[in-house]
């Protein structure tokens, strides 16, 4: 996914993401980097399912034409991970077109813990805290590029829910974090800046919301999505949603791009799916040893560099039948 | 009422005809006694198909017993219903009489151990409590710990103590084949002889439960003179020391397999521990052949990391929210006099199940 693929794209697409592609370059390197980020974030949540989300196949595409759980969860994290991405490089200040959060017309920031040594303290914004609207938009205008004037199909608008979801994700999870100034390190004046959380945090919520997913279908005016079920919570704009039913992972599939489990490393004790007995769905595993090496007993010589000895380790695992 | 039941009774009267050639697998089970609702008492006989015949010889034999094990079986249903309510397998039963636990009876793994221990505790408690009633002439209270025990510690058997001991010679009679061949010199265990194995521990259970209460006398209710007596643990008790037994059942190589791994030859079994053969199967997904519920439509708990959270108990499918109206009482006053108002507060809950 680099930037010259996602252009050649573009040009088919014209409209606002050519007009990126052409201008601003650097960013769209960056929004790359954030759809990569959020494909290795869902490998890792995903790295105990039947289906993990390896993307290095030709069948992912397959995955991702299917209307399903795991597609919504594929398109929120690409979505949070270039809004992560772009924010962070503005941050860096490796964008020209944006900087640190604009914080001259907020309002006081709100004291992030309980502080318990109440009003004295004077706060103020300050550092350089992660300008997430930029974030946010760009991934907008790159990821939503199909919201057509009418074209507002089931998959069309699922797909842009789930972006959203994501997007929210990362923007309404924002932490403060603050610096102690004033004498010897005392708290009588503190700095605070906004900063993103950690796109882990942003994968365990989106696996969260992934697990609460729920099934609509469309409503009659074309417009409208509904939950499919008696009595089910309308979807909020940070859930996900889906509309088909997953199909079987546990058999290698090529019609659905289901790898099947064979193969997969299991964890014998767990009870959860990534026990043993769920993830090869029943059909048994083996137990292996392996030799790996590793690095070992690293030590820091100064000045600068860090030393490892190899050691060969013994690990016992499981992988199914 | 009356005539769906004596319709049942003939659909199960001709599935008896019909099946009585058939192995072990396909006999009714004395424990759908358990199963049935209250309905009507008096239509209980000896003459029921669904008991054995040696069960049907005892019973004509101590025919006052019957209701007392129509009692104990839906004792022990309802508290293995209440122990596994949060686990996978929630101890479901069917109408049918020849499956009254889908094919758990039959199937060789953890829960046939509990389920029956559990029914054997049952039996135990519900035909011991009906002696200590007074309700039979066969048996009483037990006479031997009354008068006895010494004066200078203050205290001396009196009251009703549980007799445990007819009890447990009942439940064994009822439930047990007449093989009585438990001998394990081959090293292995039958389906049989592991039912009848954890049975035992079931009424061993009962008696590992029983407490001594006591009662003070004396001046001003001081603890001068104390009377005790020795009573069963209330079921609920039995059904959650069986449960922990179950967690820790050991497995036992099957008698038939020829092939069984050095290190599990011959290890001893203790008589409380619970024993099984065969490796359960995941009860996640529906399977009509195995009588598997699945836990689709289960209630579970976002927030638990337990087996009752919906992480565990939707074996990774997700699961659906629900919203539900929830009406109770609330801010209730008492009023003098004398009785109690309360309003009505109506909130809405979020509840969720299994995909």
């Amino acid at each position: 996914m680099d930037p010259n693929s996602i252009c050649r794209k573009a040009k088919r697409l014209a409209g606002k993401q050519a007009e990126l592609c052409q201008t601003q370059p650097e960013i769209v390197s960056e929004v790359a980097k954030g759809a990569r980020l959020g494909i290795r974030e869902c490998q890792y949540q995903f790295r105990y399912r039947r289906w993990n989300c390896t993307s290095h196949n030709k069948y992912f595409g397959k995955v991702l034409q299917q209307d399903i759980r795991e597609t919504a969860f594929v398109y929120a994290i690409t979505a949070a991970g270039v809004t992560h991405a772009v924010t962070q490089a503005c941050s860096m200040g490796e964008l020209l077109q944006c900087g640190c959060e604009a914080t001259r017309n907020k309002a006081p920031p709100r004291p992030p813990s309980s502080s318990s040594s109440g009003d004295g303290i004077k706060w103020e914004w300050g550092g350089c805290g992660d300008d997430v609207e930029f974030g946010y938009e760009m991934s907008k205008k790159f990821m939503d590029a199909k919201r057509r004037r009418g074209k507002s199909d089931i998959r069309t608008l699922i797909n842009l829910h789930n972006n959203e979801a994501g997007r929210l994700a990362v923007k309404l999870h924002m932490r403060t974090e603050c610096k102690c100034h004033g004498l010897s390190g005392s708290c009588t004046l503190r700095t605070c800046w906004k900063k993103m959380p950690h796109f882990r945090e942003v994968g365990d919520r989106l696996l969260e919301r992934f697990n609460g997913a729920s099934k609509v279908m469309g409503g009659n005016d074309g417009k409208t999505l509904i939950p499919v079920g008696q009595n089910i919570k309308p979807p909020d704009k940070q859930d996900l949603i889906y509309s088909d039913e997953s199909p079987d992972f546990c058999l290698a599939n090529r019609k659905t791009g289901s790898l099947g489990t064979r193969g997969r490393m299991c964890n014998s004790t767990a009870m959860d799916i990534s026990g043993c007995d769920l993830l090869c769905c029943e059909r048994g595993y083996r137990e292996e040893t392996v030799v790996i090496e590793e690095n070992c007993l690293c030590r820091f010589h100064w000045c600068c560099v860090v030393q490892c000895k190899k050691c060969m380790v013994r690990k016992e695992l499981s992988l199914c039948h | 009422m009356e005539t769906r039941s004596s319709g049942v009774r003939h659909i199960c009267a001709l599935t008896l005809l019909l099946v009585s050639v058939c192995p072990l697998c396909c006999r009714a089970s004395w424990m759908w006694l358990g199963v049935t609702s209250a309905g009507a008492p008096e239509q209980l006989s000896c003459g029921d198909p669904v008991l054995s015949a040696r069960q049907r010889e005892l019973c004509r034999r101590k025919p006052f017993l019957l209701p007392s094990v129509r009692d104990g079986a839906q004792l022990a249903v309802s508290e293995c219903q209440n122990q596994f309510r949060q686990e996978r397998w929630n101890c479901s039963t069917s109408r049918e009489p020849t499956a009254v636990f889908g094919h758990e009876l039959t199937s060789g793994t953890k829960e046939t151990a509990f389920i029956y221990a559990v029914m054997a505790a049952g039996l135990v408690h519900s035909v011991t409590r009906s002696c200590s009633q007074g309700n039979m002439t066969e048996c009483g209270c037990d006479a031997r710990l009354r008068g006895g025990g010494t004066a200078p510690e203050g205290w001396h058997w009196g009251g009703c103590s549980d007799h445990i001991e007819f009890g447990t010679w009942f439940s064994r009679k009822f439930m047990d084949d007449s093989v009585k061949n438990m001998s394990t010199s081959r090293g292995g265990y039958t389906l049989s002889t592991m039912n009848q194995h954890n049975s035992g521990a079931g009424r061993q259970a009962i008696e590992r439960t029983m407490s001594t209460d006591c009662r003070c006398h004396g001046i001003s209710g001081s603890c001068a003179v104390k009377t005790c007596w020795r009573s069963m643990a209330p079921f609920k008790r039995i059904g959650a020391y069986l449960k922990e037994r179950y967690e820790q059942s050991v497995q036992v190589s099957d008698r038939s397999r020829r092939k069984m791994r050095k290190k599990d030859q011959r290890r001893p079994v203790d008589k409380h521990q619970l024993i099984y053969l065969n490796k359960s199967p995941n009860y996640c997904l529906e399977d009509r052949r195995r009588s598997i519920a699945g836990t689709r439509g289960r209630r579970c708990n976002r927030t638990s990391t337990g087996p009752d959270g919906c992480n565990l108990l939707c074996c990774g499918r997700g699961y659906n929210t629900h919203v539900v109206r929830n009406i109770q009482r609330c801010e209730c006053k008492f009023v003098w006099c004398c009785y109690v108002h309360c309003r009505r507060c109506e909130s809405m809950n979020d509840m969720h199940t299994c995909k």
